[in-house]
C-alpha cells in the first residue's frame, strides 16, 4: 500500500471541500475491496454491497472525524465497517425482542486509538506478521482476518481442536511480544 | 492481572475483528476507554484488519453509479450519529463507560440494584447474544461467595479493585475466567468494588463473522 498517503490526502480533500472527484475515486478503489473483504467473511454479495455502500456513505459525511496521523484510509474505513456491522446486527437482533427496550439498544462501539504515527504503525504490523512461523499465521488468517470459529479452523486445516486453541493462544502473544519488542527497540 | 493474561490476546485481537458477543464486546470497548494498557495492540490488530482490507479482491458492485449518485443525493441521518463522534477515554466515576451505556445506561445511579447478601447487590441485564450480562457491587473488604462457572467469565473492574486466585485487579482490569476456575473473589478494603461480568457456556472468543450476518441473510 505504497498509496497510503495518496488516499489519506483524498479524505482529508473531501472533509475540507466536499471534494466529489476525491470521493469518487475513494469510492472506486475502496467500494468493491469492502464488498470482496465481506464476502470472504461470509456475507453474500446483497449484505456486503449494503454495509459497503453504509461505509462510503458514512465516509462522504463523516470525513471531518478522519485523523491521518492516527490511522490510514484503509484502518479507519475497516473500523467504520466493523462497527456498522455490529450495529446493524444489534438493530435486528433487538427488533425480533422489544424496540422500546433501552437495555437492548444498539451500542456505540468507540474507536479507542493510541496515539502512533500510523505509517510507523502500518510498517510495525507488516513486519510482525511475517516474523511469524508460517503455522501461527495460518491461524491467524482464519480467525481473525476470516473470522472462523476454532471448530470451523479445526475442520479446515484437519488439526485436532486443541491444537487450533493452543495454537492460536500462541499465535496472538507471539504478535503481541513482536509489536512490542519492537516499539521497545525503536524507543532507544 | 499479569498472572492472567491467558486469552486476554486473543480476546483483544476478536474485540479488534468484531468477532466477540455484543456485551463482550461492549466489555472490551470499556476496558480500552479506562485503561492504556492494551490499547496499543488493540490500534495494531486494526491496522492489520485495514491493510488485510486494503489487499482484498475487489468485487465490482453491481450498480456503481446508482450508489454513488445516492451518496450524493441523500440528505437522510446516518443510522446511528453518535457512532462516530470521538471516544471518551473517562474514568467511571463521571458515570458509565460509554461503550457500556447501550446495556447499563448512562448513570450508575439509576442501575435497579437487587440485595442478594448483605454487603453484596446485584443487577441481571439478562442474557444478551447468548451471554449472561451483570453488574456486581461488592462492599470494600467483602468475600464474594465462591462461584464456578460452566463457561468462561469475563469481569471488567468499574470502580475499586478485588483479589482471587488470579491474582489482584483494578480499575480497568479484565480478569479472564475459564469454565474450570473456583473463584473466591474479596473486594479490596476501603471503595466498594463494581463489576461488569459476562458469562457464556459457549463463547467463543473468536465466533465466525458468518454467524454476524445470518439474521440478515433468513
Amino acid at each position: 500500500m505504497a498509496n497510503a498517503q495518496y488516499f489519506s490526502d483524498l479524505i482529508v480533500k473531501v472533509a475540507a471541500e466536499r471534494d466529489k472527484a476525491a470521493f469518487v475515486e475513494l469510492f472506486d478503489h475502496f467500494a468493491p475491496r469492502l464488498k470482496g473483504y465481506l464476502m470472504k467473511q461470509g456475507a453474500d454479495n446483497a449484505v456486503a454491497e449494503e454495509v459497503a455502500q453504509d461505509v462510503m456513505v458514512t465516509l462522504w459525511r463523516k470525513a471531518d472525524l478522519f485523523d491521518p496521523g492516527k490511522s490510514s484510509a484503509s484502518t479507519w474505513l475497516f473500523r467504520i465497517a466493523r462497527n456498522r456491522r455490529i450495529d446493524r446486527l444489534r438493530r435486528q437482533k433487538t427488533a425480533e425482542l422489544n424496540p422500546d427496550e433501552p437495555a437492548l439498544q444498539p451500542a456505540p462501539l468507540p474507536d479507542v486509538a493510541d496515539e502512533m504515527d500510523a505509517r510507523l504503525r502500518e510498517t510495525r504490523v507488516r513486519a510482525a506478521l511475517e516474523q511469524l512461523p508460517e503455522d501461527q499465521r495460518q491461524v491467524v488468517r482464519l480467525a481473525f482476518f476470516i473470522g472462523q470459529s476454532h471448530s470451523e479452523i479445526a475442520d479446515q486445516t484437519g488439526l485436532p481442536l486443541g491444537t487450533v486453541k493452543s495454537r492460536i493462544r500462541l499465535a496472538f502473544g507471539r504478535l503481541r511480544q513482536l509489536l512490542e519488542t519492537d516499539a521497545a527497540v525503536d524507543v532507544d | 492481572m499479569e498472572n492472567n493474561v491467558t486469552g486476554m490476546d486473543e480476546l483483544l485481537a476478536g474485540y479488534a475483528a468484531g468477532t466477540l458477543s455484543y456485551p463482550a464486546q461492549a466489555l472490551v470497548g470499556a476496558h480500552l476507554e479506562l485503561s492504556g494498557r492494551n490499547r496499543g495492540y488493540v490500534s495494531s490488530l486494526e491496522t492489520l484488519a485495514g491493510l488485510d482490507l486494503d489487499g482484498s479482491e475487489p468485487v465490482p458492485l453491481s450498480d456503481r453509479d446508482t450508489a454513488l449518485g445516492a451518496i450524493f443525493s441523500s440528505e437522510a441521518p446516518l443510522l446511528d450519529e453518535i457512532s462516530f463522534s470521538p471516544p471518551q477515554k473517562g474514568s467511571v466515576s463521571s458515570g458509565v463507560p460509554r461503550s457500556l451505556q447501550s446495556i447499563i445506561g448512562s448513570s450508575m445511579n439509576e442501575v435497579a440494584w437487587k440485595g442478594l447478601l448483605p454487603g453484596v447487590r446485584e443487577c441481571r441485564f439478562g442474557e444478551i447474544d447468548g451471554c449472561n450480562t451483570s453488574l456486581l457491587w461488592v462492599r470494600g473488604g467483602r468475600a464474594l461467595p465462591s462461584h464456578t462457572h460452566h463457561g468462561a467469565e469475563l469481569t471488567l473492574v468499574l470502580q475499586g479493585g478485588f483479589s482471587d486466585d488470579d491474582g489482584h485487579f483494578v480499575t480497568g482490569d479484565i480478569a479472564f475466567a475459564d469454565g474450570d476456575v473456583d473463584h473466591k473473589p474479596i473486594a479490596d478494603k476501603g471503595e466498594d468494588c463494581i463489576c461488569f461480568a459476562v458469562t457464556a457456556g459457549r463463547l467463543e472468543l473468536t465466533g465466525p463473522i458468518g454467524r454476524w450476518f445470518a439474521p440478515f441473510i433468513s
